[in-house]
């Protein structure tokens, strides 16, 4: 059976790339948030980088769901079908991870709502690296637990 | 002690001559998720271990055990 009509392989590779899209896409909001943390100088730069960065996290969305609504179309099945998949079971652990890391920070960040709201920053700033935070932990968790060391193979 | 989910698989992959990958489009699943159960990090559903057995055409026990 070759490697291209095995639909786990083509769902796994599609959570790969949907982490990878999460990275870039928290990079961009984090460009974003810095815009209200660096001088005016720099800001024209943190827009013109958040913008290629959104270029780039388009080009990745279309590059993850591409192969697997392709195949959809191809074989004229739409309803939900995953496969149980070690990719798959880390990428629901690193959502769930994140989620935790994102609550926290939010209590965190609640205890210390005198100071919050002593700085001069926007609530735009707290929802972008919030954003940031629950994305770039999603990516970064599942790029650790998918690291390959069980690379083991019969010839 | 926690309880281990020991398994054969790469043992039944040698008697059969079969690479990770092709055992994974027998059955189904996705290459790296032979692998990591073959390493024990993953955990199959019995889905899968019973496909995996039904495959090698012997019981599941034959692959998978228990160790304590």
């Amino acid at each position: 059976m070759n490697k291209q009509s095995n639909c786990a392989e083509t769902i796994d590779l599609m959570n790969i790339r949907i982490a990878l899209g999460f990275l870039v896409v928290s990079l961009a909001y984090a460009m974003e948030a810095s815009v209200y943390l660096v001088p005016e100088g720099f800001q024209k730069s943190a827009d013109v980088f958040s913008l290629v960065l959104g270029g780039i996290s388009m080009v990745l969305i279309l590059w993850a769901i591409g192969p697997s609504l392709l195949r959809k179309i191809r074989t004229r099945s739409f309803s939900y079908q995953q496969p149980e998949s070690f990719i798959v079971q880390a990428f629901n652990q690193a959502l769930s991870k994140s989620w935790v890391i994102t609550m926290v920070s939010l209590v965190v960040l609640k205890t210390m709502d005198k100071l919050v709201a002593s700085s001069n920053l926007p609530i735009d700033f707290y929802f972008k690296a919030m954003t940031f935070l629950m994305m770039f932990s999603a990516s970064v968790v599942f790029l650790v637990l998918i690291r390959s060391d069980d690379e083991v193979e019969l010839s | 002690m926690a309880v281990q989910l020991k398994n054969r698989i790469r043992v039944f992959r040698a008697e059969h001559r079969m690479s990770q990958s092709d055992l994974a489009a027998a059955i189904g699943v996705s290459r790296k998720t032979i692998s990591t159960i073959e390493v024990g990090r993953f955990v199959p559903s019995t889905l899968i271990a019973l496909r995996v057995a039904k495959y090698f055409k012997v019981p599941v026990e034959e692959i998978f055990s228990l160790s304590e």
